[in-house]
């Protein structure tokens, strides 16, 4: 396994986010324009789901916002990759790294029960006042993304 | 209920990282060192600068490069073999590292924070 990171950390493009002066800085604002589209985007739905603004159609909403919550996350996604190939072994020793996973993990598969289960079978009904269930997973949803970016801040300063 | 279990056993291990961070560094202890460069890494997301100093080797942890050239210490004159003199704080956790606030080099003295 070191060998691996070693490989990876030596690669071509693990020291050009290491060496060039402003390849790092630039891929953190990425990461950042990433996460903020990802968490925007996610979190007016959750909202919408927890009752709020119930003027607007759920349906159009979900269909418009969701893929550029998706969006954000596959730019968030790449550019940490980017910052993880100059240190993997650094990143990996660390537990808040493996935390953050962790909630992301649990994040995407909350997404992805609340899509096939509650808000499927209870389409027709949301606009009218969503369940408990549909709630508790809009209120998951934006703890649990704030608790990554939480991690992600911090990895810095651990 | 499941998946709230699951959040809770994510953020256990919080706790065991309560000891790290900021405080890591000493800094009620200021620490001079003068040495000779063995190997400097001017990269991202900081430099450092392996130190043989009288007492041991020690890592010194710089600033972004980018910083670093914006206040004149080019990766030219973090070459091995320099002399330089840091300033800064050492790691509770890891007695070799030391933080350093500003490093002088060739005469010219660089605020890294």
């Amino acid at each position: 396994m070191a060998s691996a990171f070693h490989a990876v950390e030596a690669s071509g493009i693990a020291r050009f986010m290491r060496e060039a002066l402003y390849a790092y800085p630039a891929v953190e604002a990425a990461h950042i324009a990433g996460l903020a589209l990802l968490f925007g985007s996610i979190a007016i739905v959750d909202l919408r789901l927890l009752g709020l603004g119930r003027r607007v159609p759920l349906s159009p909403l979900i269909e418009f916002a969701v893929p550029w919550s998706i969006g954000g996350f596959v730019l968030a996604a790449l550019t940490g990759s980017l910052m993880l190939t100059a240190h993997v072994e650094e990143f990996f020793d660390q537990p808040l790294f493996w935390l953050k996973m962790a909630l992301i993990a649990t994040a995407g598969a909350n997404a992805v029960a609340l899509r096939r289960g509650a808000l499927r079978t209870a389409s027709t009904v949301l606009d009218a006042a969503p369940s408990a269930r549909v709630r508790l997973a809009a209120g998951l949803s934006l703890a649990l993304w704030t608790a990554v970016i939480a991690c992600g801040r911090m990895l810095a300063y651990f | 209920m499941k998946r709230i279990a699951i959040v809770l056993a994510a953020l256990a291990p919080l706790a065991a990282l309560a000891h790290h961070g900021w405080s890591e560094y000493d800094q009620t202890k200021t620490l001079t060192l003068d040495g000779r460069v063995e190997e400097a890494g001017y990269e991202h997301p900081h430099g450092y600068v392996k130190l043989v100093a009288a007492d041991r080797t020690w890592i010194a942890v710089l600033a972004p490069p980018s910083r670093m050239d914006n206040r004149g210490l080019s990766k030219e004159m973090l070459k091995r073999g320099a002399t330089v003199q840091v300033v800064g704080y050492q790691n509770r956790n890891r007695p070799e590292e030391m933080r350093a606030e500003r490093i002088t080099v060739g005469g010219k003295t660089v605020e890294l924070r």
